[in-house]
């Protein structure tokens, strides 16, 4: 039996986000139909659980006065009633709860129930200043029991589980944690109803949230006081009621001079209102520090509004490219994003339009199948456990092949035999390749059938991806196997452990392909392909092509190309981030996620971002021109060079308080040509780099008229040309991020003035004349 | 659990400028606060603690500022433990949330 505990909205009768999940989870349980289970809650005074009616659910759902709603509750059932294998969901608030989780889960655990969480957020650990004393005293002990008992925690964005997973290392927590990102629908019914207020017939900014110091709607009102000096026309409405502990805030807006002439603030505002609200905005501000998902953002992108937002926690899961992002949470940046959108009419129209065309929100149903998914056993699967593995290559490269078998035949003892694919023409020459364990030699036309036919012209992400889902061509192909690249060398000992642990398959991520922000190759195109694929579905978004070996369960593997094989001949997308993407979304309990362990992935860290540093070395990446000598040499070699960069990257964290705290971040850099415009933003006014290395920012960059032009960015150092950094601009209106690039590789210890330009067809929008300029500081 | 839960307090501590608000002592969080051992309350030593934690046990919050006086009455000896926990068991705001106290001297764990 499944038992989902609603006791806070039974006893509160609040009506906050978490509340609103479960109210939309449990609704679409109780219609479908689909799973025996029972909705229960706790009465405190009489210490036992009620099971509430289904259909008494669904009423109060639809009731109009919540609060005073009657459940209509079945048989109690007390603690010691549940039974081994039954499951029990903490969907509420539970953290408020009389009943402790630090003593319910235990005798729950003992007895061999299986406990389910959702983690909504981690604001009070993370940022315990804004929390409620007594929330957090409670929200310490239930958080405890749950990393110490859950099951399966669920979170609504990766940013969340991240978080929860950091604080487990930093706590010291032993047990395994099984956890799964489930985002939350955010589509909402637009019933515009008769509701007037005065305000709706202004052009208003719009910002909806409670008043409270962790929301910073201080900055908007000081932006605003600038802005209505120039607009004369703009008000600033705030809808939402005053929080805890932001006296100072609440005064400061009481006595403001604009208020209720332009600055309204409303505390008490219906759904039904605030939804003509959200319709009627101009523009949508939403200045959290910290989100669990964000449904504001997502509520306000529905209604096709320009929303502005900071870019922290989970914001861009939810916002993506739709939204507009203060990164820094600076003056200028809010500012000078709200003026641009307040005097290029052009602009805000084309972004208007944008979100209009594109912008789909995560759905309820994708919601419910999933968590269905994670309650269901395994959808029927187990992994299967052979003792030994079928190895997988696709090559073409016989020294690469020899090389890397070699490496396999010393370390990996459960070989079960090799098998290659490749050409024709090499089938002959890659017989000669010798091993301990049995060699197969596929021809590759063999598996690609009809496919073969024009397959030398595709790029070479689409080869990979055809030839992979082709694999299922082999006749003899084990239900679980080992695919690999002919360059991915084990540098030590590897036992099956490494594929399969604890009765899961393991499974390697090297990045979060939302923060994947390169456009200069087609493995780049593959990753930007495979991201809206995947996020159209509601899957995780972790990037799997860790350029290592990794086992494959071919029944899933299965079922993945046969849903996502055709999509693949017309994009480049990657066999391995589709997979394992899928399979996780799918089969939660089927798969460990684990942080990658490939030496040279990349080949240099000038290559990207680093977002996942591995904390060991157990395969390589090979190429030969990487540094050679022992295990010990390599991997030395290999944090030397990493180490600055990962400085870099300290700088700019530790800078980014002061971009913040004294403005020091322009707030959007503007190129035009013609009717053409560039707009770039979250560029601070200095950045520190160590010597020797590339500086890599991200930023944001707006793109308008200029579909499939040649666009990069470039900039002069000291008036010299330095380096570029390509756009990818497919259509008349773009707005997505970047990886700037500013090279320090000649640079001495000193400090250089950059001006910032953008080059179109490889003509200068400005040359030396560009006023964007920024102070890079080389240090040793 | 215990350690995980030391551990937590700890972290939210370092993330709060070494401030944090009092929170459950560790001995405890594994009981119900509807059948919570008095023997626990009454094995606190520190004053201001066995306050505190009576609070929390008792009404599932923090002590109010009106209160606070206790703490200080404890120390000068002018009440008594056991009529600390007597007052706020017998309060309305107890009773009305259904908290029990266990007065067995040994509570099965």
């Amino acid at each position: 039996m499944i038992y989902f505990d609603i006791s806070i909205i039974d006893k509160a009768r609040v009506n906050t986000g978490i509340q609103r999940v479960a109210k939309e989870i449990l609704k679409r349980f109780i219609v479908k139909n689909e799973i025996v289970f029972k909705i229960i809650s706790y009465n405190e005074i009489e210490h036992i659980y009620k099971a509430i009616d289904n259909e008494s659910f669904l009423d109060f759902l639809v009731c109009k006065y919540q609060k005073e709603y009657k459940f209509k509750y079945l048989e109690e059932i007390n603690i010691k009633d549940f039974k081994k294998n039954d499951i029990f969901f903490d969907i509420d608030a539970y953290w408020n709860s009389l009943l402790k989780r630090s003593y319910l889960y235990k005798i729950l655990y003992e007895k061999e129930i299986k406990i389910y969480n959702i983690v909504h957020d981690l604001i009070p650990i993370k940022f315990p200043k804004y929390a409620f004393e007594n929330t957090l005293r409670n929200f310490i002990i239930n958080l405890a029991a749950t990393y110490k008992y859950s099951y399966l925690t669920i979170f609504p964005s990766r940013s969340t589980e991240k978080d929860y997973l950091e604080i487990a290392k930093q706590i010291g927590v032993t047990n395994k944690l099984n956890t799964i990102v489930i985002k939350w629908g955010s589509e909402i019914t637009k019933n515009i109803s008769d509701e007037k207020h005065f305000l709706l017939n202004e052009k208003y900014i719009l910002f909806v949230g409670t008043l409270e110091p962790r929301k910073n709607q201080y900055l908007l009102v000081k932006v605003f006081e600038e802005l209505s000096l120039k607009y004369k026309d703009i008000k600033l409405v705030l809808i939402g009621k005053e929080g805890w502990n932001n006296e100072k805030f609440i005064s400061y807006l009481k006595n403001h001079e604009l208020l209720n002439d332009k600055i309204f603030w409303l505390n008490n505002v219906n759904d039904s209102l605030l939804i003509k609200f959200y319709n009627n905005a101009y523009i949508n501000v939403y200045l959290s520090e910290y989100e669990g998902f964000g449904l504001p953002i997502a509520e306000s992108l529905n209604f096709n509004n320009i929303t502005i937002t900071s870019r922290n926690s989970s914001m861009y899961e939810v916002g993506k490219n739709f939204a507009d992002y203060i990164k820094y949470n600076s003056f200028n940046e809010l500012y000078e994003i709200l003026n641009l959108y307040l005097e290029d009419s052009e602009l805000y129209n084309s972004k208007k339009q944008y979100i209009k065309q594109n912008y789909k929100p995560y759905n309820w149903d994708m919601t419910y199948q999933f968590i269905l998914n994670s309650l269901r056993k395994k959808g029927n699967l187990n992994v299967i456990k052979n003792d030994k593995l079928q190895f997988v290559f696709i090559s073409i490269d016989k020294n690469n092949l020899i090389g890397t078998i070699k490496e396999i035949d010393k370390n990996i003892s459960f070989v079960k035999e090799y098998i290659i694919v490749t050409k024709k023409e090499f089938i002959k020459d890659f017989k000669t390749i010798k091993s301990k364990n049995k060699i197969s030699i596929i021809n590759e036309n063999n598996i690609l059938g009809k496919y073969a036919e024009n397959f030398e012209k595709r790029d070479h992400v689409s080869k990979n991806w055809i030839l992979r889902c082709s694999l299922l061509n082999i006749d003899f192909l084990d239900d679980e196997f080992i695919m690999l690249d002919d360059d991915n060398r084990p540098l030590k000992k590897i036992n099956i452990e490494h594929f399969i642990k604890d009765n899961k398959y393991n499974a390697y991520y090297f990045y979060d392909l939302l923060e994947w922000n390169c456009f200069n190759t087609d493995y780049d195109i593959g990753q930007h392909n495979m991201k809206k694929i995947l996020d159209n579905e509601g899957y995780e978004l972790l990037s799997y092509s860790s350029h290592k070996p990794q086992i494959i369960n071919k029944k899933i593997f299965k079922e993945m190309v046969d849903k996502y094989f055709q999509i693949g001949l017309k994009l480049p997308i990657d066999e391995w981030s589709m997979y394992f993407n899928y399979a996780i979304s799918t089969y939660p309990f089927l798969f460990n996620k684990i942080k990658y362990d490939t030496l040279n992935w990349p080949s240099h860290p000038s290559n990207w971002i680093q977002m996942y540093i591995p904390n060991k070395y157990e395969f390589e990446n090979f190429y030969n021109t990487n540094f050679q000598g022992t295990y010990d040499e390599k991997i030395k070699q290999k944090q030397k060079e990493l180490l600055l960069y990962l400085e870099n990257q300290k700088l700019d964290e530790k800078n980014s308080f002061y971009y913040k705290k004294y403005n020091m971040v322009h707030g959007s850099l503007v190129y035009k040509k013609d009717n053409k415009k560039i707009i770039l933003c979250n560029i601070p006014y200095f950045l520190y780099a160590k010597k020797g290395t590339w500086k890599k920012i991200s930023i944001n960059y707006k793109a308008l008229n200029l579909a499939n032009q040649d666009v990069r960015i470039g900039y002069y150092i000291n008036e010299n040309m330095g380096a570029f950094t390509n756009l990818k601009i497919n259509d008349n209106f773009i707005d997505d991020i970047s990886e700037f690039n500013v090279s320090c590789g000649s640079l001495q210890e000193e400090i250089y003035n950059i001006l910032i330009d953008v080059f179109i067809d490889n003509k200068p929008v400005y040359g030396l004349n560009s006023k964007y300029l920024i102070k890079l500081i080389v240090e040793k | 659990m215990k350690d995980i839960y030391k551990n937590l307090i700890s972290l939210v501590k370092k993330n709060n400028n070494g401030k944090i608000c009092y929170v459950d002592n560790k001995n405890g969080i594994e009981f119900p606060l509807f059948d919570f051992p008095l023997f626990l309350l009454l094995a606190i030593d520190d004053e201001e603690e066995f306050v505190n934690e009576c609070f929390v046990k008792i009404l599932d919050r923090h002590i109010n500022e009106g209160n606070l006086h206790l703490i200080d009455k404890l120390k000068k000896k002018k009440v008594t433990k056991e009529k600390i926990i007597s007052i706020l068991y017998s309060s309305k705001e107890c009773k009305g949330k259904g908290i029990n106290l266990n007065f067995d001297k040994k509570v099965k764990k």
